[in-house]
């Protein structure tokens, strides 16, 4: 058993010391975190003054196209078509409203999900497989994305208001759907601009149908059947007028409708937005009670309207029945999904925003005051965030990025804190310390030094005596980064750490990070014990935190490995690279100590997986230079001596010399260069055998060499090792052939004097 | 390439190091490439033959070994030997047929034929009778 959460609490280990995964169910709360959706929303929803589209959508319909591309500007009835068809279409619908913050590529992928979800019955995996593994975009989640989507039935997948979607990687997620949707699906892409994506490639391939403004153009019979079912009653020849002011504009046509039936001038109302909004001003909010006119510019601040919400922060309580009564009664109000929300249509929205600012222009930020102190009260902190900037309140927004910066770093979604970082001038983060811990720790997941570096200086800049916040003082938050940074060498980085520690309080999610990174420093200044106290309290505190229990865990496989004591060394290992699988920490670079040493102490212990786990470390760690460079340093090394086993010298001499390179500008390295000679030493070794063979020995291969220098038979190390023994001297031929012996002794001489058996 | 007594010398070392499982002298005795056949092996190479070696090593305790060369003349080496030991570790005498140790004193008799590259054996091939061995040890072979 190894012991991985506090002592007197259950133990999550399996008998083999494979943790256990958690509860399934966490992977969905969590996905829908990250998507930021609230209970799934559907199609909009319309009352009766809307056309049938019947030809357009039949058109859509019969196309049997994969991907159908609407593009038209506002109010030419886009939405409305997408759910007519959803209507009729026997395939279960996916629709995805698109929202600014999709352009995270997490919160894309859990909203597609959960749109998935509404048609297909997804099983947890689904949700464990993508929603989990957020930080590794490209090479996991990204294709399991694909594969979920491959397998889904048949579906009608509507994706609305798509020109949202402006950042590469949601833009990678949109492809990834569109290449792998599966035989027999449509993925509709409605919005005002087409996305940026191969539709020219599309179109010559004849495999994208277009929707554009000419076909969205109202025909007079369609304007006729538009105003009667809005109750206008037209005089013959006024249907042809109003679409000819028009020009076949639905949302203009509509307007005239009502401009009509409340009797205004039909003519007035022309092809353009500001003739739009000439006539909401002036007609639509009068036609409205002065409250309802109060209420929608006020509610207006958001972007979805929830009743509940509009209570608390517009101080009334009968938000429902009023926007139940508006919807009913406006073309420009419709209910989203499921539960009691709303959305204004965005033109809509945006000319009650000007009216707000208009009548009452103080009232705007203290709305947004009043809908960020409620958001972040029900625990959705970005829509707390985008408020609190609305407000102009930028100490409140600095205030709540560095609360919450550890656990977005901590779930991969970095972009959502450097898009909040983006929102203030450079100087303003520079005077502001939280926000430049936050560019920091932004910078240090991003493995970008130089930014590290400058974000350290600015913040030395600052007076650093107080708190930062509750239980964190500032001296202690950048003390943390400086021992990252570690611009002075390794025992300035353990006497930072070391603040870092003292100055935080227990529960702080820092403080299991400067024990860890304390316990580091130990052991690379030769400081063994003291490594291991920091290291087990790392472990300890850091339980809670996926990618510090990963981490910690590693440091004590290294330390036990250091110790000679391999089974305890594999336990860790074991926990490390199963919270790294499960939380979806692969392809973060600060990662690459956890594959360096899981891949060192599996080759010791001859498992097959060995040289995976150090090649992808190797990948890892060459976006690892500056930041942390002790932990650049101390994984090269220990990845060139576990690549040198394998016979991988080339590889194994690159690290070699990139660290050589590394610690020449390194200026206190404790034993760092020690340990790099005796690694150049192996490697120097491992090419000097005469008669050896250039291919590496495979990791069965490996293991059975682990044997030979014990007085086990080949049969008695087949029984070990659960393999055959012919298997055995089927492996034992071949590991005398790549060494160059015929006879077990002097394979055992020649493999020592490799670096393939420790001495 | 070494004299008859060399040569028959190299036989008897290559009989006696086989018996104890000694795969050190395999370097200095065969070539890498030598070929070889016994009732109960067939090897291409040193290495091979170092493994098989290796793997019957505990086969037999307190050996006595007797050779008499038979003719030894050009490259090729023919010595008659005699073998009494203790069956004392298990026997492998097919692919997967395995005779655990039974304890039995026991007597073989065999004729090993030898050609020479140069100073070491090329290749050898070892006549004695299983059949002999399965009736002195007088046990059920097990799998």
């Amino acid at each position: 058993m190894v012991g991985v959460v506090r002592e007197g609490e259950e133990r999550v280990v399996t008998r083999a010391g494979q943790a256990r995964r958690p509860p399934l169910a966490g992977a969905r709360d969590l996905a829908r975190v990250l998507a930021q959706v609230d209970p799934p929303l559907g199609p909009p929803q319309f009352g009766d003054e809307v056309v049938e589209r019947a030809a357009l959508r039949d058109r859509l319909g019969a196309s049997g196209g994969r991907v159908a591309l609407v593009v038209a500007p506002a109010g030419y009835g886009k939405t409305t078509l997408l759910a007519q068809w959803a209507a009729v279409d026997s395939r279960p619908t996916a629709w995805v409203s698109l929202r600014e913050s999709d352009n995270d590529a997490p919160a894309l992928l859990s909203h597609l999900l959960f749109a998935l979800e509404e048609s297909t019955a997804l099983g947890a995996e689904h949700y464990e497989a993508i929603a989990l593994s957020v930080a590794d975009l490209a090479r996991v989640v990204l294709p399991r994305f694909g594969a979920v989507v491959a397998d889904a039935a048949p579906t009608l997948w509507m994706l609305d208001d798509v020109h949202l979607l402006r950042s590469d990687a949601a833009l990678r997620v949109l492809r990834v759907l569109l290449d792998h949707v599966s035989t027999g699906s449509t993925v509709v892409l409605a919005g005002r601009r087409a996305p940026d994506l191969p539709i020219a490639r599309w179109r010559a391939s004849r495999t994208v149908l277009d929707i554009g403004l000419d076909d969205l153009t109202m025909s007079e019979r369609e304007a006729a059947a538009l105003l009667r079912a809005t109750g206008a009653t037209l005089r013959p020849g006024e249907v042809g007028t109003v679409v000819a002011r028009t020009e076949g504009w639905p949302a203009g046509i509509y307007l005239s409708s009502l401009a009509h039936r409340d009797g205004g001038d039909v003519a007035r109302i022309g092809s353009d937005e500001r003739a739009v909004a000439e006539y909401l001003l002036d007609e639509v909010l009068r036609v409205t009670t002065d409250d309802q006119a109060t209420f929608l510019t006020r509610s207006a601040i958001f972007e979805l309207v929830i009743p509940s919400a509009c209570d608390a922060v517009l101080e009334r309580d009968d938000a429902a029945a009023l926007l139940d009564a508006l919807e009913r009664s406006n073309l420009f109000v419709h209910r989203v999904g499921v539960q009691d929300a709303y959305r204004y249509h965005q033109l809509f929205r945006d000319l009650l925003l000007a009216e707000l600012r208009r009548r009452e222009s103080t009232t705007e930020q203290e709305l947004h005051r009043r809908a960020s102190g409620w958001f972040e009260s029900q625990g959705d902190i970005e829509r707390a965030i985008e408020h609190a900037h609305a407000s102009g309140e930028r100490d409140r927004v600095a205030d709540l990025v560095w609360a919450h910066l550890a656990y977005y770093i901590g779930i991969g979604r970095t972009a959502t804190v450097q898009r909040w970082l983006d929102a203030f001038p450079a100087n303003d983060i520079a005077a502001r310390p939280s926000l430049a811990l936050a560019a920091a720790w932004v910078a240090f997941t991003d493995g970008d030094s130089t930014d590290m570096e400058r974000w350290a200086a600015v913040l030395h800049t600052h007076d650093l005596d107080g708190a930062l916040s509750e239980g964190i003082s500032r001296r202690g938050a950048v003390a943390l980064v400086d021992a990252l940074v570690s611009k002075d060498g390794l025992r300035q980085s353990l006497a930072d750490a070391e603040l870092a520690y003292a100055e935080h309080q227990p529960g702080t999610p820092y403080q299991p990070l400067a024990s860890l990174i304390a316990g580091i420093a130990s052991r690379l200044l030769g400081d063994t014990e003291r490594s291991k106290v920091w290291c087990a309290e790392a472990l300890q505190l850091g339980v809670v935190l996926p990618p510090l229990l990963a981490q910690a865990s590693a440091q004590m496989a290294r330390l036990a490995a250091d110790a000679g004591m391999w089974a305890d060394a594999m336990r860790h290992t074991d926990v490390a690279l199963e919270v790294v699988e499960q939380y979806g920490f692969e392809e973060r670079a600060a990662m690459c100590q956890v594959y360096a040493i899981a891949g060192y102490v599996r080759a010791h212990e001859g498992r097959s997986d060995a040289k995976d786990l150090v090649k992808h470390g190797v990948w890892l760690v060459a976006s690892l230079r500056g930041v942390a460079r002790f932990v650049a340093l101390d994984a090269r090394i220990l990845l060139a001596r576990a690549l040198a086993t394998f016979g991988e010298l080339d590889l194994a001499r690159e690290l070699v010399n990139e660290a050589g390179e590394l610690i020449a500008a390194y200026p206190d390295a404790g034993v760092l260069p020690e340990m790099l000679a005796d690694t150049q030493a192996r490697v120097a070794a491992a090419e000097r055998p005469l008669g050896m063979s250039a291919s590496p020995l495979t990791p069965a291969e490996l293991r059975v060499l682990r044997y030979l220098p014990t007085h086990l038979s080949f049969a008695e190390i087949a029984e070990v090792i659960f393999v055959s023994r012919n298997t055995v001297k089927t492996q034992a031929i071949a590991v005398y052939r790549k060494l160059g012996v015929t006879s077990r002794g002097a394979a055992v001489d020649r493999a020592r004097a490799a670096g393939l058996l420790d001495p | 390439m070494g004299t008859r007594a060399e040569r028959a010398a190299a036989v008897m070392r290559g009989l006696t190091a086989g018996v104890h499982g000694d795969s050190t002298v395999i370097a200095e005795l065969y070539t890498d490439d030598v070929s070889g056949w016994s009732p109960v092996m067939s090897v291409s190479s040193a290495v091979e033959l170092a493994i098989e070696l290796e793997d019957r090593g505990d086969s037999f305790s307190e050996i006595e070994l007797s050779f008499a060369p038979l003719d030894v003349d050009g490259d090729a080496a023919c010595v008659e030997w005699t073998m009494t030991a203790t069956h004392s570790g298990s026997i492998v005498v097919d692919d997967d047929v395995c005779i655990e140790a039974t304890g039995r004193r026991l007597t073989l008799h065999g004729v090993t034929v030898a050609e020479f590259a140069g100073e070491r054996i090329c290749s050898f091939r070892q006549y004695w009778d299983e059949g002999e061995l399965l009736a002195q040890i007088s046990a059920p072979a097990s799998r």
